[in-house]
């Protein structure tokens, strides 16, 4: 549900009084992570460095402003997934630091700086969390309460630079992002209740997948991810839906340049039903 | 499997659909502005 701040909320912003065409421009402006609650659209201002809602009333968009709080020097914006907070990737000088956003309260924490990542859990009580220790050079992923109390050491690793994602049942998801000469050949499954690693190797899976192009995403109902690989030139790029328990590829997708399974998939987690874009040839397909 | 839109002439990034699934927002890669399609 989205906060209750109707104080903040101007009268009306007309964008169009016409029947909705196709496509519709609804802000102009540097705009980041837009997100759909309810009906309410709500998205990042970076021009303005403020959060603001769209609410469609008939046929216009009423504004409002989730909070009056401006953030700069902002690097990455990530709604919880009750849309009723923000973790906010920000620079202070060339540090990067993360903070986390209550929009109801319009309240900010900065985590501790040992966070080098952060993602949320799918009921956004908890954050996992990429640990970072300068002193021994190490990395581990923890969970913590959303303002970086109470966290408990979950996994050490060996990446310098993991990308992660805290699944639904229990299980985190991460690779090795891909470097010019550093291909990401493997993705790691880890479930939290069985402390079980499952190494999935894509090579294995079918011939012609590299990891140099490597990027993925997780379904979330936590049962398949989505995830395309390109060889080491950027070309021949392949994107799959693989099914995590069965270890099997769903279904190949689609071999098409630039597709983004971070951008283009998008999943309500209740009704069964992807969808992918690729310079907007928009796929819809059931789920299986 | 449906096509909604063919050479739209937009890089769609950041996508979220609608719970009822009749619309999409988009970021557009080209001008960074947020965008609405419509799926029905």
């Amino acid at each position: 549900m989205l906060p209750t701040n109707n104080s903040a909320i101007s009268p009306k912003t007309e964008v169009s009084s016409a029947p909705i065409p196709q496509f519709l421009k609804l802000w102009d402006g540097e705009v980041a992570s837009p997100a759909i609650a309810s009906k309410t659209i709500v998205f990042f201002d970076k021009t303005h460095g403020v959060f603001r809602s769209l609410l469609p009333l008939l046929d216009v968009f009423k504004e409002g402003k989730l909070s009056e709080t401006v953030f700069s020097n902002t690097f990455s914006i990530v709604l919880s997934p009750n849309y009723k907070m923000s973790l906010i990737g920000l620079y202070q000088g060339q540090t990067k630091r993360f903070a986390v956003f209550d929009f109801q309260q319009n309240l900010s924490r900065l985590l501790p700086e040992f966070v080098k990542d952060a993602a949320w859990s799918s009921d956004s009580n908890q954050l996992l969390i990429n640990h970072f220790e300068p002193q021994q050079e190490t990395f581990y992923f923890s969970t913590a309460n959303i303002d970086g109390t109470k966290e408990s050491k979950i996994l050490e690793i060996r990446l310098t630079d993991a990308v992660m994602f805290y699944a639904p049942k229990s299980a985190i998801l991460f690779y090795q992002k891909p470097a010019p000469d550093l291909p990401s050949e493997r993705f790691f499954n880890f479930d939290l209740k069985t402390k079980k690693l499952t190494v999935v190797d894509p090579t294995s899976i079918g011939p012609n997948i590299g990891g140099f192009g490597f990027d993925m995403l997780p379904s979330p109902s936590g049962e398949s991810i989505i995830f395309s690989s390109t060889d080491q030139t950027g070309s021949k790029l392949s994107t799959f839906v693989f099914n995590l328990k069965t270890n099997r590829i769903v279904s190949a997708l689609i071999r098409r340049r630039s597709l983004r399974p971070r951008d283009c998939l998008s999943n309500t987690g209740k009704a069964k039903f992807r969808a992918m874009i690729h310079s907007l040839n928009l796929i819809s397909e059931p789920a299986r | 499997m449906k096509i909604y839109a063919v050479n739209s002439g937009y890089d769609a990034i950041s996508l979220a659909i609608s719970p009822e699934k009749d619309f999409v927002v988009f970021v557009n890669q080209a001008d960074q502005a947020l965008y609405r399609m419509s799926l029905k």
